[in-house]
C-alpha cells in the first residue's frame, strides 16, 4: 500500500523523472533541516531502515507485505522519516525489489505516510493509550500513501496511452481524463482486497510494536 | 553502474519486442560470464515484475504485445539491477551515492546496510522462536500480529542499541562523513570494459533496430 510495486520501462519518462526531481528535492531539504542533528538520531534511523527492511520480509497475502511505515514516521517524524522512506526505497531498488527508475516515486509515496504518521500519533496520544494512538495513526498514514499512490496511477494513465516510450503508441480512445479515472478505478478495484488486508494487519502491528516500546523502552517514542 | 544506465537507457527507449528479449538474453550470458548463478539471479529479476501484476492487470488493452512488451521491459530492466549489484561489493556502490548526497543520507545508507544484514539472521532465529513457543500458530491472526509486532519491537530495540555502538566506534576511529574514502571504485581496469562495451552495444543497437 505504500509502496509502488512498479518495475523500469511501465511508467512513462516525464512521470518517474519527474519523481526523481521532485523527491530529490524533498529529500534535500529534509536532509539540510537534520544536518545538524545528535548522532543517536542518525543511528535510530539506520536502525530503524534496518527494521523496515526486515519487516518487508513478513508476507502479507500472495502480493503484499508488511511496510512499517507507519511505525518509522511515528518514530521519527516527518523530516527524518522522508529520509528513512528514500533510503528504503533505494535499498529495495538495489536488492531487485522494484525498478530503479521509480526510487523517486516510492519514496514520495512511503513519505506521504510517513509525514503525517506522527503529528497524528502525538495529537491522539493525549487521549489514547499508544497502542490505540497507533492504531489510528497508521489508518491516518496509510490512506494518505494509497491517496498518493492513486495518484501517480492516474497520472500515468494521463495519456490514454497505455504503455508508451518516449512518446510512441497510441491514443486508444475516450478523454484522457477519462481513461485516466477508468484505469485508476480498475487498479483500485484489484487492489483493494490488499489494501484492507493490509490496513488492517499494519495497524494491528504499529499497536503492538508502539505498546512494547511503551513498557520496554519509552525514551524511544515521541 | 555505466553498464546499468546504458542497458536502462536502451530498454526503457524501445518498443522492439524482439530487441528486448534478444537484450534479455544476452544479459543472461553476461550474468553466467560474471560466475553469478543465473537462476537465483532471474529468480530475483521477477520479483518486482510479480508485484506489478496489478498495476499491469488494470493498464492491459487486451493485446498480448503490451504485457510482453512490459515483461521483457521489466525482466531486463531488473536482471541489469541483479547483475550490478552481484558484482559490485556494496561500499563501492554506496561510496559514489554517498559523494553526491548529503552526509546524513551517506552515514544513513551505509548504517542501513550493516544493520540490515545483521538483523536478517536474527530476524530469522526470531521468528522460529516464536513459531516453536507457538506465538505465530496461524489459529489466531490478531494474536499472531500482536506477536509479530512484540517481535518487531524488540528488533527495533536490538537494531538502534547496535547502530549506537557501531556508530560510536566509526567516530572513535575517525569517520570523515564517507562510507569508502579511497577511490578504488572510480579506477577503470581492463575488466570494466567489457560491461561497458555491452551497454554501448546495447544502446547503439537499440537505435540500429528502431522501434520494428
Amino acid at each position: 500500500m505504500t509502496h509502488l510495486h512498479i518495475a523500469d520501462g511501465v511508467l512513462p519518462l516525464w512521470l518517474w523523472l519527474g519523481g526523481l526531481v521532485l523527491a530529490a528535492i524533498v529529500v534535500g531539504g529534509a536532509a539540510f533541516r537534520h544536518r545538524h542533528d545528535r548522532a543517536d538520531r542518525l543511528t535510530l534511523l539506520g536502525a530503524l531502515c534496518a527494521v523496515m527492511l526486515a519487516a518487508m520480509a513478513v508476507p502479507l497475502g500472495p502480493l503484499g507485505h508488511l511496510s512499517f511505515a507507519p511505525v518509522v514516521g511515528i518514530l521519527l517524524g516527518p523530516g527524518l522519516g522522508v529520509i528513512a522512506s528514500a533510503l528504503v526505497n533505494g535499498t529495495l531498488a538495489l536488492l531487485g525489489h522494484g525498478g530503479l527508475t521509480v526510487v523517486g516515486l516510492n519514496t514520495l509515496v512511503l513519505s506521504a505516510g510517513t509525514a503525517v504518521a506522527q503529528p497524528a500519533y502525538l495529537a491522539l496520544r493525549r487521549r489514547m493509550t499508544p497502542g490505540r494512538a497507533g492504531i489510528w495513526a497508521t489508518v491516518l498514514s496509510l490512506v494518505v500513501s494509497v491517496a498518493a499512490l492513486c495518484a501517480v496511477v492516474a497520472l500515468s494513465a494521463r495519456n490514454g496511452v497505455p504503455f508508451t516510450a518516449l512518446g510512441e503508441g497510441e491514443m486508444h480512445g475516450g478523454t484522457s481524463s477519462g481513461h485516466a479515472l477508468s484505469s485508476m478505478g480498475r487498479f483500485a478495484l484489484y487492489s483493494s482486497p490488499f489494501w484492507a488486508i493490509g490496513l488492517v494487519a499494519e495497524s494491528l502491528v504499529t499497536a503492538s510494536v508502539l505498546s512494547y516500546l511503551a513498557r520496554v523502552r519509552p525514551e524511544l517514542l515521541p | 553502474m555505466a553498464c546499468v544506465a546504458l542497458i536502462l537507457a536502451a530498454v526503457l527507449t524501445s518498443a522492439s519486442i524482439p530487441f528486448l528479449g534478444g537484450l534479455f538474453v544476452a544479459l543472461c550470458a553476461l550474468i553466467l560470464l560474471a560466475r553469478v548463478p543465473l537462476g537465483p539471479a532471474l529468480l530475483l529479476a521477477c520479483y518486482p515484475v510479480l508485484f506489478s501484476s496489478l498495476f499491469l492487470l488494470s493498464r492491459w488493452d487486451g493485446t498480448w504485445q503490451s504485457p510482453a512488451l512490459l515483461l521483457l521491459r521489466s525482466l531486463t530492466s531488473s536482471l541489469s539491477a541483479v547483475l550490478l549489484v552481484a558484482t559490485t561489493p556494496y561500499p563501492d556502490l554506496f561510496a559514489p551515492i554517498a559523494r553526491v548526497t548529503p552526509r546524513i543520507l551517506g552515514d544513513g545508507l551505509f548504517l542501513t546496510y550493516r544493520a540490515f544484514f545483521a538483523l536478517l539472521s536474527r530476524a530469522e532465529r526470531m521468528w522460529v522462536a516464536l513459531r516453536l513457543r507457538g506465538g505465530l500458530s496461524g489459529r489466531g491472526l490478531p494474536r499472531d500480529l500482536r506477536y509479530a509486532g512484540e517481535g518487531l519491537g524488540q528488533l527495533v530495540i536490538h537494531s538502534y542499541d547496535r547502530s549506537q555502538r557501531l556508530y560510536a566506534v566509526m567516530q572513535i576511529r575517525g569517520h570523515s562523513g564517507r562510507v569508502c574514502g579511497c577511490r578504488h571504485w572510480a579506477e577503470f581496469s581492463a575488466f570494466d570494459l567489457l560491461p561497458v562495451a555491452f551497454g554501448l552495444a546495447a544502446l547503439v543497437a537499440r537505435f540500429l533496430v528502431g522501434t520494428r
